[in-house]
């Protein structure tokens, strides 16, 4: 968790924030980039579950954390579908 | 002649310089307040007039008016009593008229001996950005010389700041940030290593502490919800100086909870029970006050059973979080959404969220809401075949 924290903060630095879940929207976009096979299952995520743009990029800001646990400096696939189920597995079980 | 002290009061986690002019002039003895004080200022003439009574000094020839300027700022509490008594001396001529720009604070009481108050650390923070030197009840120098650069003085009753202006005996000084003062050791945390199983609640609650983000556990009763949730302070990276400040801050202004003696080091843990009320929660007021939101800055708002909550303290649009003014800005409005964000669904779920600073609005949980209903909505207490299921947010 504290080397997660500090990639976070370096990447934060300037800004004064601490921790992925307050990236901003841009920032999101600049860091939390996918691969090819994450893009793909975050699409299909979206359209199977409905989930809105604002929830995709929770679950982007979640898969980055769990990247960075990983000591990745991409978004993997398996980072993505980790976070999707997070974020979904109220609704599979319902 | 017209003497001018500084003071100051708490705004929310922020402070603001009060300019107390005393008036003094031949007349029926009389001592008013003006500058919309609340009764705890009203009544400080009452204090005052004791304290300088217990002084030896005489002031029963004079017609005395004290304004609180700016005038149209409420204040509140009893930490401008040394200013106005300090001023009253100086306007009826007792002692010299020189605080040299410093900032006085504290309550007296009727014998003169200073008491603490709250609130202290914004005001000396404010005070030394602009430059001023203050002068503290000993009882909170600890919370003051967290401040680096502060210029300190200490004093435990009315007589010796008077003799230290008459310069008779000077006051002890100190300047804070030196080593910064470490408040109480932190109380042992549970640690994550006693729960048993649930490695897949674990894993959720790595990831929500190493990226700050909100948590929602869900599961029928005794599947370990609150015991997971007490547990994720344990594995929260300590505080940094800046935050270790900002929740310092919260601590000194907030009222019903012990005055902190230093800093703060150790993350903070709320777990307000579910009848609390929008106002406990959120904070606010006609003078805001820090809620139970505010007092978990940079660490975790726990709400249990968080379907018991009263709705209006649940539902984002209606008065709680949006009318009465955040006592701190994007603070009680952002951990307002964690609240949100961990509400809904089941009498057995268990909402919790690292309170560092998160911006969703709370407009966007509303959304997120009525759209989850339909799943929310399906009857509660229904068991489940996992032991415990969560969702993040």
């Amino acid at each position: 968790v504290t080397a997660a924290r500090a990639v976070q903060a370096r990447r934060l630095s300037a800004s004064g924030r601490h921790a992925n879940a307050e990236l901003s929207p841009p920032e999101v976009r600049k860091w939390c980039v996918p691969d090819a096979e994450g893009e793909r299952l975050l699409e299909l995520a979206m359209t199977k579950l409905a989930l809105s743009a604002r929830a995709i990029h929770r679950i982007l800001r979640v898969a980055r954390t769990i990247a960075d646990l990983d000591a990745a400096s991409s978004l993997a696939a398996r980072h993505v579908a980790e976070a999707i189920a997070y974020r979904t597995l109220d609704r599979v079980s319902a | 002649m017209v003497a001018k002290v500084f003071s100051a009061v708490p705004r929310g986690v922020e402070a603001l310089r009060v300019q107390v002019e005393v008036d003094a002039h031949p007349g029926s003895p009389m001592l008013s307040v003006v500058g919309l004080p609340d009764p705890a200022v009203r009544e400080a003439r009452e204090r005052v007039l004791a304290a300088i009574r217990h002084l030896g000094c005489h002031l029963d020839t004079n017609s005395i008016v004290v304004n609180l300027s700016p005038a149209e700022e409420r204040k509140e509490g009893a930490l401008l009593d040394l200013a106005i008594a300090t001023g009253v001396l100086m306007a009826a001529g007792h002692v010299p008229g020189d605080t040299r720009g410093a900032w006085l604070l504290g309550e007296l009481s009727l014998d003169g001996t200073l008491r603490p108050v709250r609130g202290v650390l914004p005001i000396v923070e404010a005070a030394t950005a602009a430059g001023a030197a203050v002068v503290l009840p000993i009882d909170n120098v600890g919370e003051a010389e967290v401040v680096r650069g502060a210029h300190i003085f200490r004093a435990s009753s009315l007589s010796e700041v008077v003799r230290h202006l008459r310069g008779e005996q000077l006051l002890p000084e100190a300047i804070g940030g030196n080593g910064h003062r470490e408040g109480p050791p932190p109380p042992a945390v549970a640690d994550l290593s006693e729960v048993a199983g649930q490695e897949h609640a674990k894993r959720a609650l790595e990831i929500a502490a190493a990226g700050g983000h909100h948590l929602l556990f869900l599961g029928p009763p005794g599947a370990g919800k609150t015991m997971l949730a007490q547990r994720l302070p344990g594995i929260l990276p300590p505080l940094d100086e800046g935050e270790a400040l900002a929740t310092t801050k919260v601590y000194s202004v907030a009222p019903g909870v012990s005055r902190p003696r230093g800093l703060i080091r150790e993350r903070p843990f709320r777990a307000p029970h579910h009848t609390i009320s929008a106002a406990g929660l959120v904070g606010g007021g006609t003078v805001p006050r820090p809620g139970e939101v505010s007092l978990a800055h940079n660490g975790v708002l726990f709400l249990d059973e968080i379907t018991e909550f009263r709705r209006r303290v649940r539902s984002p649009s209606p008065p709680a979080f949006s009318s009465p003014p955040p006592p701190t800005r994007v603070r009680a409005a952002t951990s307002a959404t964690r609240a949100e964000n961990a509400r809904a669904r089941r009498r057995t779920c268990a909402g919790t969220g690292p309170a560092s600073r998160a911006r969703c609005s709370t407009a966007s949980t509303s959304s997120s809401r009525s759209r989850r209903s339909p799943t929310g909505t399906s009857p509660a207490l229904r068991p489940v075949s996992v032991p415990s299921r969560f969702a993040s947010g």
